[in-house]
């Protein structure tokens, strides 16, 4: 038997996603899936609002019978018992203006008489006034207690007659506008819009999921069974087990391979026969160099390979973990005000952005341990045991009674989320090729930015319904569903070790990468991304908008838009730095944008706050959206260059450790300067710092690269 | 039991548009309860903000609260609206003073009615939502602005929950059908997508059972099949069956070698 290990490990090793047809098919059922998705929710909510307006429009006109019998009854009382004639009221103008500005739902007020037309109104329109006349002349008054209701344009109008010693004398006309309605209804549109954009993000993410594991994956490898078998090296048949179409055609490739192998063997079998019996040596000798030629020709083997974990398959569980966590992240800052004792220890503001940062402080604690954890244990045990921290984590929330149990639930939390990032980040780096690092990557940042989007907005929405303490028992149960993911889909993933035995411990790692250049250069980037985080996005923003007076549905609607210009950008930034290699110029780029952006809010008195809030927003998701996939990109590079002196695990822990220092001072500097100056000012400090942050990162960027020059030179 | 590549595929998309179309429900029902309920409380509103007014211009005469004649109008405006449970007056310590019910007269209120008076005392009114009725509050205050009581409407949540369940049943009518019906769609939309993907693998099985069973089949015999549009697959097989006809060459030619046909 020919045994081509060598041929059957570059199968395995070759795992960049091939150009198979299929990839077609997932992008026209990705498609399929978000349209009919988004077409069902706009028809339901159409149907929907258009009946809530039919059943809410009587209910208004009650309102305007209250206010009519009110007012008719103390017009009547003017006139018949003060003996004031009606067209002699005084002040009746100034009177309805005040009914009308206490009572924001009615649109006007009129009294209108049959001989003189109208005596007072107040907001009435034009066209209104003209068909009240109208009506008049055709129906003069009702009796008397009575009232009746027609539509006028637009307006519901409601009459009143008005009786003084049993004589009609005119008639007291309340107008109701059904926009009002409309426009009460119509601010569930931009919840609708959430529910729809995180229906959409939740069905790509599982039809990615789906997809990936039943179509590409195993196409992808069979597509290299077919690639290999077409070059003569039947070397590798696919062990799976599957009752469709496809697992049937794996079936028949594995019957013919195993047939095609048998015949060689019967026939490499005869050919040592007949060379074995011949006596003569010439002839011995030329069947000898066939079955040379044959060797060389054909490779088989009767090895099955198993389809390998990819890099992407950490997404779901990491996605679901993620959106966990976000989802109390609109108001987070909002729920700790709620726990701060009358006479706090340190100021207001600092004891708000603590629980915060000790969240951080755990997970930075968190991160120190797992690199030697992730070695000893395997990514999908630390995954899990991750994911039993943060269950925890969120029960004890929910049960909070003090601030102090609120810390220690939430430092829980943050050791959990240590752990899984830790987890996904080393699964990422051992799934990944030189070639594809860019795109592994992106998955990993998109599965965070995902939950970005699906967290605040659904949050947001979850307090304002259910409450805010009851979001965390919800984030526990998701957090479950993430942990069932991950057993499920990295089960099986031993703990792994390094080929080559590094060298270095202690200290060692750390003097290393600190004296790559590159390195410290993209801690300064990174630092002051998770500043930017940590300090506008998770603790500013919350603040701030709640002091604007927007709701926690509004705060996690904005917050929304930073993941969804994230998920919408990453991929295509990530695909197109690994095109042409050209990461850092991106890093530079995007904290520009996002240190320019913040700066924008101090336009707030041009444009608006919430609009200037809105653009800082949106320009930190587009910078962050250049940063963030190719600085895990060169931090993967770096990674794999000191591969030899220190273990993959370690230099993902260091990065991390320094990394998490942006997200632990990102709170309490926000605190410090809310507690000088105003929050515009407190966000536009923030855009200074990361713009010099880019400023020296640029400069050791460019120190590594002169030696580089000046060698070239040489 | 078989099921096909294409029928599981579609099932996956089911629970993600019921999930989906399930909390779209839900919070429409929400924002229309919401929206109701501000109606209802808006008008009562208006109607506390009378009874308020009238009460406020006997204080500035320098009448006292607890020795103010309204009983009656309170009991007028009662039984003007048969949704109005009762309207109260309750003074700074949560006592009933006046009330629409004379029984309830000295009375403590609810202290959850204290506490959001005391929060709102800068709003002009508020509301709460209690088991069988909805409150509407609005605070007094003397002629030197002071808080000294509020007048408390309870009003039935027999309309407001009726107006609730008559949706929730519509939306459920209505969305199970716009459910099934998108479902539907969504689920022969993906079976007709995949078909020609699962009909690419019953070809690819097809043929590789004929090349094993038959080995000296002609490859342009295999090539014809429209459904494959996989270019390597017929590269794969043309090699397997290339590689049959070439061992069965090898073979012929050294048995020949061994024959001493040839040389």
């Amino acid at each position: 038997m020919i045994q081509n290990s060598e041929t059957a490990r570059a199968i395995n090793q070759d795992r960049s996603p091939a150009p198979t047809p299929q990839k077609g098919f997932y992008i026209r059922l990705l498609l399929l899936g978000s349209a009919i998705m988004l077409l069902s929710q706009v028809i339901i909510s159409w149907f929907a609002l258009d009946r809530f307006e039919q059943a809410l429009i009587p209910q208004l006109n009650q309102k305007a019978v209250a206010v009519g019998t009110a007012l008719g009854s103390q017009i009547t009382y003017a006139s018949q018992e003060l003996g004031i004639p009606i067209n002699e009221l005084i002040g009746v103008n100034d009177f309805f203006q005040s009914t009308l500005d206490s009572n924001p739902d009615l649109q006007y007020l009129a009294i209108v008489d049959l001989n003189e037309g109208v005596l007072f109104q107040y907001n009435t329109p034009q066209g209104v006034i003209n068909s009240l006349m109208g009506e008049m002349q055709k129906q003069p008054y009702g009796s008397q207690g009575s009232h009746f209701t027609e539509e006028i344009a637009e307006y519901l109008d409601s009459r009143f007659p008005i009786y003084v010693n049993g004589n009609p004398v005119a008639d007291l006309h309340v107008g109701v506008s059904t926009e009002n309605i409309r426009r009460q209804l119509f601010t569930i549109v931009f919840e609708i819009i959430a529910v729809i954009m995180v229906s959409m993000v939740v069905t790509i993410e599982i039809l990615n999921l789906f997809m990936s594991r039943n179509i590409l994956a195993p196409t992808a490898h069979i597509h290299r069974v077919f690639e290999s078998g077409s070059r003569g090296k039947f070397t590798s048949r696919l062990a799976m087990r599957v009752r469709n179409e496809f697992g049937i055609m794996v079936s028949s490739l594995n019957r013919l391979l195993y047939e095609l192998e048998q015949r060689y063997q019967d026939f490499h079998f005869e050919l040592r026969e007949l060379r074995d019996a011949q006596i003569d040596p010439r002839i011995s000798q030329k069947i000898s160099i066939i079955i040379d030629q044959t060797n060389n020709r054909f490779g088989f083997s009767d090895r099955f390979s198993i389809l390998e974990k990819t890099a992407t398959q950490i997404r779901m569980p990491f996605f679901l973990f993620i959106f966990s966590e976000e989802m109390s992240r609109s108001f987070f800052p909002l729920f700790v005000v709620g726990f701060i004792p009358p006479n706090p220890a340190l100021s207001y503001e600092l004891m708000i952005s603590m629980p915060i940062t000790l969240f951080m402080v755990a997970t930075f604690l968190a991160t120190l341990v797992a690199g030697k954890w992730t070695c000893r244990v395997g990514c999908s045990r630390l995954f899990i045991l991750g994911i039993a921290f943060a269950f925890v984590g969120y029960c004890g929330t929910f049960l909070a009674d003090s601030y102090a149990e609120l810390i220690l639930w939430r430092c829980l939390n943050g050791v959990g989320y240590g752990l899984i990032f830790n987890a996904c980040e080393t699964w990422i780096a051992l799934h990944s090729k030189e070639s594809n690092r860019g795109h592994g990557a992106s998955a990993y940042v998109g599965a965070i930015f995902a939950g970005y989007i699906c967290g605040p907005s659904l949050g947001g929405m979850l307090a304002e319904y259910v409450g805010q303490d009851t979001t965390f028992l919800i984030s526990a149960g998701l957090a479950i569903v993430s942990g069932f993911a991950a057993y499920r889909l990295l089960a099986s993933d031993p703990p792994f070790h390094q080929d080559l035995s590094p060298s270095l411990t202690g200290l060692e790692p750390w003097k290393v990468l600190f004296g790559n250049s590159r390195f410290v250069s993209i801690v300064f980037t990174a630092i002051a991304t998770r500043t930017t985080l940590s300090a506008f996005l998770f603790f500013l923003i919350p603040l701030y908008l709640n002091e604007l007076g927007h709701t926690t549905i509004e705060i996690g609607q904005m917050m929304m838009l930073y993941g969804g210009i994230i998920v919408i950008g990453t991929p295509g930034i990530s695909r197109l730095c690994d095109r042409i290699r050209r990461y850092f110029p991106a890093t530079v780029a995007g904290a520009i944008i996002s240190g320019v952006g913040l700066l924008f809010v101090l336009t707030s008195g041009l444009i608006g706050e919430s609009r200037a809030v809105l653009v800082s927003i949106v320009a930190v998701g587009l910078g962050h959206c250049l940063i963030l996939a190719p600085q895990y990109a060169i931090m993967q590079k770096i990674v794999y260059e000191h591969r030899e002196q220190i273990e993959r695990s370690v230099s993902i822990s260091i990065y991390r450790f320094v990394d998490r220092i942006g997200l632990i001072i990102g709170p309490i500097l926000a605190a410090l300067l809310i507690q000088t100056t105003s929050y515009t000012n407190a966000i536009a400090a923030i855009g200074l710092i990361v713009l010099v942050a880019m400023a020296f990162s640029v400069t050791f960027a460019n120190r590594q690269r002169s030696p580089v020059k000046s060698a070239v030179k040489a | 039991m078989f099921f096909g590549f294409a029928f599981r595929t579609a099932l996956v998309l089911i629970p993600i548009l019921v999930v989906g179309i399930t909390i779209t429900s839900a919070l429409s029902l929400h924002k229309f309860s919401q929206t109701f309920s501000t109606l209802i409380n808006s008008g009562f509103e208006f109607v506390t903000g009378e009874v308020r007014n009238g009460i406020q211009v006997q204080l500035d005469l320098g009448l006292l609260l607890k020795n103010l004649e309204i009983a009656q109008t309170l009991e007028e405006y009662q039984i003007s609206d048969n949704q109005i449970l009762s309207i109260e007056v309750f003074d700074n310590h949560g006592v009933v003073l006046h009330s629409s019910d004379s029984s309830s007269v000295s009375d403590l209120v609810p202290e959850e009615w204290v506490n959001s008076w005391r929060l709102n005392s800068t709003n002009s009114s508020w509301a709460l939502q209690e088991r069988n009725a909805g409150v509407v509050g609005v605070p007094i205050k003397n002629n030197l602005g002071q808080d000294v009581g509020a007048v408390v409407l309870r009003y039935s949540r027999n309309l407001l929950d009726q107006n609730i369940w008559n949706q929730t049943r519509h939306l459920i009518t209505v969305n199970s059908i716009a459910a099934l019906i998108t479902i539907l769609v969504a689920f022969f939309s993906a079976m007709f997508i995949l078909s020609r993907l699962c009909s690419e693998y019953r070809s690819m099985g097809k043929i590789m059972d004929i090349v094993r069973t038959n080995k000296k089949t002609d490859t342009e015999e295999v090539q014809q099949d429209k459904n494959i549009r996989t270019p390597v697959f017929h590269q794969f097989i043309s090699m397997v069956l290339a590689t049959n006809r070439e061992m069965d060459l090898t073979i012929m030619k050294a048995r020949s070698l061994d024959e001493g046909k040839e040389n």
